[in-house]
């Protein structure tokens, strides 16, 4: 019988080579339901995709008709994140796309994630220290500043928006 | 005559045992459902741990810890089927949340959630075999010795099965718990998604399980698509799945039944009534048993 850290590292092996088939990176491993396997990696996609949808409303709606598509290529390049879920799985899918395609209120979802989350190298982190970002919006024209501070929380203010 | 009632009301409540409190109905904590939680007193509540962050809880769930609610801490990414043991900063979340609400217990899958630093993003069925067993069991254990309180576990739904294994879903759960003296989170819609997807009857399995053990009853809304059932907790609760609440109601009393809804969420009124369709399906099983014992 194989040590214990062997047993361990077998199933860990294992494990990755079913994790990484059903977010659509690898080959069904041996023994197992191809047609399941479709079938739990689609569930999985679209649970994925209905948890950033909640939280991005803005930016599922800017990206609009091409959202599933759109976001099925993300994920199987992407791993979900470690942590914050939708809202931090939605960040890393929105810092991917091409900025001419966002609204106003798609900046201003990624400006309130931004405040929460860092991306390094495609990987989500929850933000340690300090951030300050603005974005520009219009109808009507004005400014939102998004701050974190480390141990006050997070704020933001908008400047203008008295309509024209 | 009225002895021996009371002697087979004994009977039943010494079979099922009492591991907790009763808890009776309740609903899982999201913002979205914050108003059906607070109007109802009665409600037990759940809160998923990672969602919140135990030394600054949303307004509206510190406020049902406040009046004495039970709040139940719900893990999905301890990762207890995992192949590494539970990270220590995760446990240690769990447990700070644990008395920050002051939870009679807390809950876990028995799922892996990470593997090689890749994340699920979901909790994914475990091997059934003898090695998973031993493995998952010491996690369980590392676990259980972290916590201020006891640990249920709760069985998931999965559309794809591991191939070859050496037990029976249920005979795998019996045996954890077994070796664990870990709590059960029976999951009537877990249940009921894998005895539709991999073919085997449902009732047999409840019949198979430690009723005696349930820490509470998790009851959750899917779909039938395609010929398969998905869990998916934005749909309204089938009533296969109601059928099934009722059937284990009517072997067992469970402490208590919470509603799991995650998305797609419908009016207060709704939910209400799904509330108290779970209620009436408690009571039809409960007033089947007490037929059965007088």
């Amino acid at each position: 019988m194989p040590s214990e850290p062997a047993r361990r590292a077998r199933l860990e092996a294992d494990q990755a080579a079913f994790l990484e088939a059903l977010q659509g990176r690898a080959p069904t491993p041996a023994g197992f339901d191809g047609d399941d396997m479709s079938a739990a990696a689609a569930s999985l996609l679209r649970k994925r995709l209905g948890m950033v949808v909640h939280d991005w409303p803005a930016l599922a709606y800017a990206v609009g008709e091409d959202l599933p598509e759109a976001f099925a290529r993300y994920a199987q390049a992407t791993p979900p994140p470690a942590v914050g879920e939708g809202l931090a799985d939605g960040l890393g899918f929105a810092l991917g796309l091409d900025p001419g395609t966002l609204t106003g209120e798609a900046r201003a979802e990624i400006l309130h994630a931004r405040a929460r989350f860092v991306v390094r190298s495609g990987r989500v982190a929850a933000r340690r220290g300090p951030f300050a970002g603005a974005a520009t919006l219009r109808h009507p024209r004005r400014v939102l500043v998004v701050m974190r501070l480390p141990g006050l929380g997070i704020g933001h203010v908008q400047l203008g928006g008295r309509g024209r | 005559m009225a002895a021996a009632a009371v002697v087979a009301v004994a009977a039943v409540v010494a079979e099922v045992g009492a591991v907790a409190e009763p808890l009776g109905i309740g609903l899982g904590w999201r913002p979205e459902l914050s108003a059906v939680l607070a109007e109802d007193p009665s409600l037990f509540v759940e809160v998923i741990a990672e969602n919140v962050d135990p030394s600054r809880l949303p307004d509206d769930l510190a406020a049902l810890v406040a009046e004495g609610r039970t709040v139940i801490p719900h893990g999905i990414r301890l990762s207890l089927g995992g192949a590494r043991h539970p990270d220590p900063r995760r446990l240690d979340h769990l447990a700070t949340l644990a008395e920050r609400v002051r939870a009679p217990f807390v809950s876990e899958h028995i799922a892996f959630a990470r593997a090689h630093g890749i994340e699920a993003g979901h909790v994914l069925p475990v091997p059934r075999s003898r090695e998973a067993l031993d493995i998952i069991s010491e996690n369980v254990a590392v676990a259980q010795a972290a916590l201020p309180v006891p640990l249920a576990l709760e069985h998931v739904a999965a559309l794809v099965e591991w191939p070859d294994p050496t037990m029976s879903e249920t005979e795998f759960i019996a045996a954890l718990l077994e070796r664990t003296g870990a709590l059960l989170l029976l999951d009537v819609s877990n249940l009921y998604a894998n005895a539709y997807n991999h073919g085997f009857d449902v009732v047999g399995a409840l019949g198979e399980l430690p009723l005696d053990r349930i820490a509470y009853v998790h009851v959750g809304g899917g779909t039938h698509r395609d010929g398969r059932y998905y869990d998916t907790h934005t749909d309204p609760v089938a009533p296969e799945v109601l059928a099934v609440a009722e059937e284990l109601c009517a072997r067992a009393d469970p402490p208590g039944l919470l509603l799991e809804r995650d998305g797609g969420f419908p009016s207060a009124d709704e939910t209400r009534a799904e509330l108290d369709a779970i209620a009436a399906a408690a009571r039809a099983g409960a007033s089947r048993r007490a037929g059965r014992a007088v």
